[in-house]
């Protein structure tokens, strides 16, 4: 019967209040009345929530300085609750004002009335050139050509952080930006430094490892897939796939190529040790010559070793995802052109992008104007090198969304599982993904 | 468990030789295991005055190549340790505070009273402790919404106050009833109360059980920190549960915010953890054989 | 009014908190959680009813349920013999009067406390397949180990040992239990010539049983829910070999955000918590308790 009549939002919630209160205190409770706006002196109240706890306090602060007209709360949430908070305090219609948002985590949740449509503030935004994004704002936090929120960062693909140290006392030389040697480093160079920098105790296991690949995390793959002219889905916004394509003889390759970094030449971290240490952690105590990741720079500051930076080796084209962080405006806030004046601040004014580079990333609206801002030549050139890549990733077309989809988390743990499979031996590549295609299929179609 | 051999006649010379070899295994016993179980803590306190690039070298060393008592003062720098351990300090003694007198009267009722629900009730109290919080947690969110308690400490106190916590009323029912019932009938004969017989015949020979919902209650609110995260909002609400997180994902490096180094984690880890070993060590003194009874019985 | 009555209405004056606790904060959630189980709801639209569907799928369209079930019941029969044992002789050996006895306690305590990256690094010294000491002892009597987390046929095992590590908690309900045991019964005991094994056979074992049985029951309904060593340590893998029952209700509620399918796998998970849990009571008949026996339910 009530499935008959679909309920609205607000009747939901006050039915859910009833059931929820079904006791006597329910009548002595008042509904949370909403803020009056009326008096116009006050401050309008603003609430910013994201993750990244007090390395954000400083922006916030300078925020609230630039603009009185706001009483700004900041809201941080570690990571760890934070994907269960924003469901919930949406679901509950506390969400707060501007949410910051991981495209992997979130982006299937946008359209579902999450995100405030920007459109036309993007439109109405004198300011703004739209032709200075480094990525469209409705790819990397959108829907089907709607912008739900502004990418704070340049969305960097993984990078390969480089112990040069390590590499020099193996006798490879490691490229460097700007030299041709760079551009033509290819698979087998990868798996040649890292063969040469393995080191091995007499019980067999590591002394030093000549790569952490994170191999938890299916981005690799994904780089590897993109970079060999492959595609996980038919839809490359990964928005209404119909069918993935995991037994594509490009995708087959790339995974093949990464499984054999520890099943072949037995030279990668394996995932207990990176469960411990984390990518970085082991990199950290420099026995790992190349490590896969994001841009850890701030990491990097800490090394006593020589590090360098490189791209994962180009095959085909040069490998990147697009989807980053994203500041979000909920779609049911009451202050929704405050919050659009808080999120454009923050990913596209200078004086906004400033501090959040202090964080260590680019931002993803012209970026090349942030490159002064830069604390030091490392950073500048970690900064150039991630502009270039993305410039040259879109020229390729080969950049990609980095949310699997409407099924992505789903899928991605399909795919985890057979990786493992693969690990065991109890599977080959084709045979793991072919596995992958017929149980990811059924949920595309 | 004191050998006294000189004094002994023969026989029971030969019974403390074995006696002695008794206690050498023992002692044996607890060195090894307790040394196995102290490995992650002395690792901690290893890493905590280390050089970062120390923390994971391999092989693992034991002796830091300089003892860095800095890393203790630059970690508290970076860390709202005070604020956050007066939140925390706060939350946990109000819940002890509630949990040991709800839990306690409906643990009484359950051991020691007669009525017709009782066993019915005591299904339904335990039956709470059969339903994940996954499926919960919106709806109770949203019920806290409807009370105005967002961003107040009252979602993690008040429920509390109102005897939720199965585990511990199951816990003291156990104990309750294992106080032999002539104590109860006494006590009714000197026309004790129920109140009476509660306040003044159980409780004081339960201490051990109390001291027990103590320890674990410190223990769970001190380090939760899905509550607290999902029910308060402004930092300065925040618990050390909730600091930790955030020194952590810094530390580990996901790019998350300032640098921390691992030395530092270790640092704040270990003395968050302090509070929880201090209490126990104090509170376990309560489990001590047989003082209790013995002195009532005579 | 008669003594009876008059006790039945002084029972839910003792049991008035929870009773108010459970109608204001636990009534309406559980309610919502099996209207949700009805329904296809994904958090951010509201819930719509589509009768069983939800336990339909489960049972006839997906694989990971039973899988999961599975597992979940492996581990359950599997670790709750283990850890309830194994704490059982733990709290026997720090129930002495030995020098120290504080600081050996917080030490078997220690693991309680202990987590995060410490405890992890541990876990790799162990169960490392190359370097790690259980495979090195494997060696020296021939025998090749397996990569214990990595490997889909050991993982769930190695979970299984991990799970000792979580003992200390048991221990300290042991040995509050064990301080109720009154010193007359050990007298009585020794005039009749009983040495250790009478007195831990006739006095102690007997005098605990209401705490065993405590362990035991939420030692099940506990490891039915099993969740966070999954998650951190495993997180499910490899190739969904340790994906416990909760951990797999929370992707599909939290991760796939399928709240309703979720709800549905947390109430038949209810009941099949909620069988053992009666099936472990009426079977309690070896739970010896001090006061009115033949009135007590058990």
């Amino acid at each position: 019967m009530i499935g008959k009549f679909p309920m609205s939002r607000r009747r939901f919630l006050s039915v859910t209040g009833l059931t929820v209160a079904g006791s006597a205190l329910a009548a002595c409770v008042a509904p949370m009345a909403p803020a009056a706006d009326d008096a116009a002196m006050a401050p309008e109240p603003l609430r910013i929530t994201h993750w990244w706890g007090e390395a954000f306090d400083n922006a916030m602060a300078a925020f609230a300085e630039q603009h009185p007209q706001y009483d700004v709360a900041n809201e941080p949430a570690p990571w760890d609750g934070y994907h269960t908070k924003i469901p919930t305090t949406v679901a509950a219609g506390t969400a707060a004002d501007v949410m910051f948002m991981n495209a992997g985590q979130f982006m299937e949740l946008l359209p579902q009335g999450v995100g405030a449509d920007l459109t036309e503030h993007l439109n109405g935004d004198p300011a703004l050139d739209a032709n200075l994004w480094a990525i469209d704002p409705a790819l990397d936090t959108g829907w089907e050509g709607v912008a739900y929120g502004l990418p704070q960062w340049h969305p960097d693909s993984a990078n390969l952080w480089v112990n040069k140290d390590l590499m020099s006392e193996a006798g490879i030389e490691t490229p460097e930006w700007g030299h041709d040697d760079f551009m033509t480093w290819n698979w087998n160079d990868l798996v040649e430094a890292t063969v040469a920098t393995t080191k091995r105790m007499d019980d067999g296991s590591f002394e030093q490892w000549g790569i952490a690949l994170g191999r938890l995390h299916s981005s690799a793959y994904r780089d590897m897939v993109w970079t060999n002219g492959g595609e996980f889905f038919d839809d490359t916004t990964h928005e209404r796939p119909t069918e993935s394509l995991f037994t594509d003889p490009e995708v087959v390759e790339a995974f093949q190529y990464l499984v054999d970094f520890e099943l072949k030449h037995n030279v990668g971290t394996r995932p207990d040790d990176e469960a411990v240490i984390g990518p970085d952690g082991s990199y950290l105590s420099g026995k790992v010559a190349i490590t896969w990741n994001w841009n850890i720079y701030g990491v990097m500051k800490q090394a006593n070793f020589d590090w360098g930076i490189i791209t994962p080796p180009f095959q085909q084209g040069r490998a990147n995802k697009y989807g980053g962080n994203s500041w979000v405006v909920n779609s049911a806030s009451d202050h929704q052109d405050a919050g659009y004046e808080f999120i454009s601040w923050a990913a596209t004014k200078l004086e906004g992008q400033k501090q959040f580079v202090a964080v260590g990333t680019v931002p993803a609206y012209n970026p090349h104007g942030i490159i002064p801002e830069a604390e030091s030549e490392a950073q500048s050139n970690v900064w150039k090198l991630i502009i270039a890549r993305q410039e040259a990733a879109i020229e390729d077309g080969v950049a990609r969304a980095y949310s699997l989809g409407p099924h992505g988390t789903e899928i991605e743990d399909i795919l985890n599982a057979e990786i493992a499979l693969i690990f065991n031996g109890d599977r080959s590549v084709e045979e793991a993904l072919a596995n992958v295609k017929a149980q990811a299929d059924p949920l595309l179609g | 468990m004191s050998t006294q051999l000189q004094s002994l006649p023969a026989w029971r010379q030969r019974r403390s030789v074995h006696m002695v070899m008794t206690h050498t295994l023992y002692y044996l016993i607890l060195a090894t295991v307790g040394t196995m179980l102290m490995v992650p803590f002395l690792w901690m306190v290893v890493s905590s005055v280390k050089a970062e690039h120390e923390i994971f070298s391999i092989p693992t060393t034991w002796i830091p190549e300089r003892i860095r008592w800095e890393n203790y003062t630059h970690a508290l720098e970076s860390f709202p340790f005070f604020r956050s351990l007066l939140n925390t300090l706060f939350i946990t003694v109000s819940v002890i505070v509630g949990r040991l007198l709800s839990t306690s009267l409906a643990a009484y009722a359950f051991a020691r009273m007669r009525f017709r629900l009782r066993t019915p009730l005591f299904v339904l109290v335990l039956s709470t402790l059969m339903i994940p919080y996954h499926v919960t947690l919106i709806p109770t969110y949203i019920l806290f919404t409807r009370l105005g308690w967002i961003d107040t400490f009252l979602p993690l106190i008040v429920p509390n106050w109102l005897g939720l916590g199965a585990f511990y009323i199951f816990l003291l029912r156990q104990f309750f009833m294992t106080v032999p019932s002539e104590m109860n009938d006494a006590a009714r004969i000197d026309g004790c109360s129920h109140f009476g017989i509660f306040a003044r015949v159980i409780l004081p020979l339960s201490i051990p059980a109390l001291a027990t919902v103590t320890i674990f209650t410190f223990l769970e609110q001190w380090n939760d920190f899905l509550a607290p995260i999902i029910y308060l909002n402004s930092p300065d609400k925040h618990t050390l549960a909730i600091a930790i997180q955030f020194y952590r994902q810094s530390a580990s490096g996901a790019g998350w915010g300032p640098v921390r180094t691992w030395a530092h984690l270790m640092v704040v880890s270990l003395l968050t953890m302090a509070p929880c070993l201090l209490l126990f060590f104090f509170a376990q003194r309560y489990f001590i054989q047989g003082v209790v009874i013995s002195g009532v019985k005579g | 009014m008669s003594m009876r009555l008059r006790e039945e209405l002084e029972a839910y004056l003792f049991l008035l908190p929870w009773i108010l606790g459970f109608l204001i904060f636990l009534v309406g959630p559980l309610a919502a959680s099996l209207y949700f189980s009805l329904a296809d709801y994904n958090i951010l639209q509201p819930p719509k009813l589509v009768g069983l569907a939800n336990y339909q799928t489960m049972f006839a369209d997906d694989p990971l349920f039973l899988k999961s079930l599975r597992i979940t019941a492996i581990y359950t029969f599997a670790s709750v013999p283990l850890i309830v044992t194994l704490g059982y002789l733990v709290a026997l050996l720090l129930n002495q009067k030995v020098r120290g006895l504080a600081v050996w306690r917080t030490i078997f305590y220690l693991p309680a406390v202990v987590s995060g990256v410490a405890v992890a690094v541990m876990w790799v010294w162990v169960f490392d397949p190359d370097g790690g000491i259980v495979n090195n002892l494997l060696r020296l009597v021939g025998i090749e180990g397996p990569a214990w987390f990595t490997d889909p046929d050991w993982a769930l095992t190695t979970l299984i040992l991990t799970s000792l590590w979580g003992i200390g908690g048991g221990m300290v309900v042991y040995l509050a239990g064990m301080q109720g045991v009154p010193t007359h019964l050990y007298e009585a005991c020794e005039l009749d010539g009983g040495g250790t094994w009478n007195r831990f056979r006739h006095v102690t074992l007997p005098m605990t049983t209401p705490v065993i049985f405590f362990n035991l029951l939420i030692g099940i309904i506990g490891s039915w829910q099993v969740f966070t060593n999954a998650f951190v340590i495993t997180n499910g893998g490899p190739a969904n070999a340790t994906l416990f029952y909760v951990l797999f209700l929370y992707r599909q509620g939290w991760k796939y955000h399928k709240m309703g399918y979720a709800s549905a796998l947390a109430w038949v998970l209810f009941f099949i918590i909620l069988i053992f849990t009666i099936v472990v009571f009426k079977t309690s008949g070896w739970v010896y308790y001090e006061s009115d026996q033949a009135d007590q339910s058990k």
